[in-house]
């Protein structure tokens, strides 16, 4: 603990960083899923760096905040870091964060993302990797999938339901062996009947095209809302396809949960129900549908909810006994929200796997997250074990960081 | 013979524009690609009435409710019907055809696209006939270009300017308002002045330029009144939503450009979802703006034409709001603006061109006059077969 108390948060940077699903004007496009428009070509991340007077730097992104609100209230906000010794915010015994400071409690439950960065800190003044910080290590590399494959059909709309088949095997060959595919196209885009026939035929498409070692996601953004006839007949459709999980099938409610469950039951009993990105504590539905063993797998943001909120969530349900397991949503472009990821998912028996956006950023160097056959290595160097490229960080970036000292 | 409309169909067709476009003061990146969802009411006769439905799309808008609506709106339903026409010149909506028509003005834009080709008479004179002989456009995707180049920072605008002005556009429309939300309030401000000037500079004198904040400076008039201070020597043709719409704010404006020597219009209302809503009435009651956009398609030319009426004497220009109108909104905003008095410039997206039959011709910053009947314009059956596959039918 004296350790930390020799580094003082000195200053904060906050930089818009930019890049593209491929290549500038060559790349893809990630379309719609069953409620947004097009995901677009590029994503961002507001690169979050704070920086003590004894020299480190602890990252994260702060896009969470800046998906609704601005530079300026983000500034107010963390004015009051300034000053404060890296000791302050979490109290650490025996190489592990053990409680969080009340004082500091408001801010980081607001900003899940701001405690990565302290992670990042903390394991670097102690010299201990950020997940060894929650706990022992219980696997050496983490699973993640890809989950850009959206509404690829409206996209390219001569492949129809090929249309994300094509890019499903680009996925494969470039080496993720599972991946999420965006469903619920009754919600809004198609016409309801038309729209579960193209559900039920991406996922066909797929599989035909990636074959069977592959694991396949689906994710309906509660697109079958209303419609629990053709959900039946989506989950009817997909009983032989060996589908890993069903997520965000309908909005939650326990009555349509229960059904939902009675149809996996009957139709393809090995997949799971997973949901919850929208979680916001214990006194939401999601805790029922855990009670009631509604839900396999519970899906927090990994940036929404932070290290310390996340390891919380972990314990609540390991002592309540439930079975729901953990698979963090993490889409906010989310290169370092997927080394937060990875960090919590090696110390976090009940993770299941990491939602990977396939986003590369020229800017970020981490290459002990070696990616092979669809599974990041879990780094061993301290904290995040993530930098950045100071030069290009110089030369490109620089001019849009708004800094708080 | 009775001519009724005896085939619909709801197509979504996406639309790419000819780069990424950034953010504005509000919004993330607008990205590359728009979806279009194309309506073509077919008649006994073989006429097709077209436009596009992507107002039903937003929000909770979905495909079934869509198809409900223009079910019991169109199919079915005689093409003279439609439109009130008196000496060839329409003078309303059908009977019974207000109702469909509210809040969904693109209807009326294929009501008047429809009639047209049914008797073989261009829009323009359903309109009343032309006002100019070529109507004039801008080039709308100026966005924060500096983002998605950070290392060129405010030039990266400023050539993107000279590259439209190459391709042959004479105006252009900035977007700004960075303090808004995306930089800290003081330093967006001076970005802005940056990109201003770079684009100046960047151009020809020729150039016109629009500038827009989307409320950017909403709450730092101080900041709102050194920037007009900065850009007034790039002679800026006009200043759109700088801040949200109050009348106190307005004056406030009218005051800086008087101190700053700037001619600029003031310019607003594409938010106006009931025009003219009263806070805009105020406005132009009060002298405080020059120029009143509400969306083209959106509004409709139903819509449009009494705007007209109520802005006649007052002074304020019609200047359609377009953006996100994709290739269907530069044929109907040539459509009005050729029979508009008062038109003002058409806001154009530079949509690269794909299921329309070509757009007029386009020299010096304008469009020349479509002759055709209806909108002049059709379905490339080429351009459009491969989107087929995610066609919606109706059939009477």
């Amino acid at each position: 603990m004296a350790g930390l108390e020799t580094h003082i948060i000195k200053e904060i940077r906050l930089t818009p960083v930019e890049t593209y699903f491929g290549s500038p004007g060559k790349g893809r496009i990630v379309g719609r899923n069953a409620k947004m428009e097009n995901y677009g070509a590029n994503q961002r991340e507001w690169l979050l760096q704070i920086t003590t007077d004894s020299g480190l730097t602890g990252l994260s992104n702060a896009r969470p905040a800046m998906n609704k609100g601005s530079v300026e209230g983000l500034c107010n906000d963390f004015q009051d870091l300034i000053g404060r010794k890296l000791s302050g915010f979490f109290s650490v015994s025996g190489g592990r964060v053990t409680d969080i400071n009340p004082r500091w409690a408001d801010l980081i439950d607001r900003y899940g993302f701001l405690d990565v960065a302290l992670f990042d800190l903390i394991g670097q003044a102690l010299s201990q990797p950020a997940y060894s910080l929650l706990g022992n290590k219980v696997r050496d590399e983490v699973e993640g999938y890809d989950s850009s494959l959206y509404f690829q059909d409206l996209v390219n709309p001569a492949e129809g339901a090929n249309a994300v088949a094509i890019e499903a095997a680009e996925a494969v060959e470039k080496g993720w062996r599972a991946m999420k595919l965006k469903l619920g196209r009754p919600g809004k885009w198609f016409e309801p009947n038309a729209g579960t026939r193209r559900d039920i035929e991406v996922v066909e498409s797929v599989r035909a095209t990636v074959g069977d070692d592959i694991k396949i996601l689906v994710d309906a953004n509660n697109g079958y809302d209303g419609r629990l006839d053709l959900l039946e007949d989506f989950v009817r459709g997909i009983s032989d396809l060996n589908v890993m999980w069903m997520e965000e099938m309908i909005t939650e409610d326990i009555a349509g949960y229960q059904k939902l469950n009675e149809w996996r039951d009957k139709y393809t009993p090995n997949t799971m129900i997973v949901d919850g990105e929208s979680y916001k504590g214990r006194n939401t539905i999601y805790w029922q549908l855990m009670e009631q063993g509604l839900l396999d797998a519970i899906q927090p943001d990994m940036l929404d909810m932070g290290f310390w909120q996340f390891h919380r969530l972990a314990q609540k349900i390991e002592n309540s006994g439930y079975d729901t397991l953990i698979a963090p949503h993490n889409y906010n472009a989310a290169y370092l929200g997927l080394r937060a990821d990875i960090q919590f998912g090696a110390a976090t028996q009940r993770f299941v796997i990491a939602e990977d956006s396939t986003l590369d950023f020229e800017l970020y160097q981490g290459p002990e997250y070696v990616f092979e056959n669809g599974k990041y290595a879990v780094p061993s160097s301290p904290g995040l074990a993530v930098s950045i490229d100071q030069d290009l960080y110089d030369r490109v970036y620089k001019q849009h960081e708004t800094l708080i000292s | 013979m009775s001519e009724r409309i005896e085939s619909v169909t709801v197509t979504p067709i996406p639309s790419s524009y000819q780069k990424e476009l950034g953010k504005n003061a509000k919004l993330d990146n607008a990205g590359t690609q728009r979806l279009e969802w194309v309506v073509r009411a077919r008649s006994t006769s073989g006429a097709e009435g077209i436009s596009i439905a992507n107002r039903m799309m937003r929000g909770d808008g979905t495909v079934e409710s869509m198809l409900a609506h223009i079910k019991g709106a169109l199919l079915g339903r005689e093409v003279d019907e439609l439109l009130q026409v008196s000496d060839g010149v329409v003078t309303g909506a059908g009977p019974d055809m207000d109702r469909w028509y509210r809040r969904n003005g693109w209807m009326t834009v294929l009501a008047f696209d429809l009639v047209g080709k049914s008797r073989g008479v261009s829009a323009i004179d359903l309109l009343g006939g032309k006002r100019h002989d070529s109507v004039p456009a801008y080039d709308t995707t100026l966005y924060f270009q500096d983002f998605l180049n950070p290392e060129k920072g405010a030039q990266q605008v400023g050539d993107e300017a000279a590259q439209a002005y190459a391709d042959g556009w004479r105006a252009v429309k900035i977007k700004t308002g960075r303090g808004g939300r995306w930089m800290l309030p003081e330093v967006g401000m001076q970005r802005d002045i940056d990109v201003v000037l770079s684009v100046r500079e960047s151009t020809a004198p020729d150039m016109k330029i629009y500038v827009d904040a989307n409320f950017g400076y909403d709450n730092h008039l101080d900041l709102l009144d050194q920037f007009i201070k900065e850009v007034t020597p790039a002679d800026i043709f006009w200043f759109e939503e700088m801040i949200t719409h109050n009348v106190d704010g307005y004056k406030a404006m009218r005051e800086m450009l008087a101190k700053h020597g700037s001619d600029a219009l003031l310019t607003c209302g594409e938010v106006d979802q009931d025009p003219i809503s009263e806070v805009f009435q105020d406005l132009i009651d009060d002298g405080l703006i020059d120029g009143y956009q509400p969306d083209i398609v959106g509004h409709g030319y139903l819509g449009w034409m009494e705007l007209e009426r109520q802005l006649k004497g007052t002074g304020v220009k019609t200047i359609p709001h377009n953006f996100g109108n994709g290739s269907f909104g530069s044929y109907a905003s040539i459509v009005w603006g050729a029979a508009s008095e008062t038109y003002v410039s058409l806001e154009d997206e530079r949509v690269i061109p794909h299921y329309l039959t070509p757009l007029p011709e386009f020299t010096n910053g304008a469009y020349a006059l479509p002759t055709g009947p209806g909108l002049s314009m059709d379905i490339d059956e080429a351009g459009y077969a491969p989107h087929a596959k995610h066609e919606n039918r109706m059939e009477a």
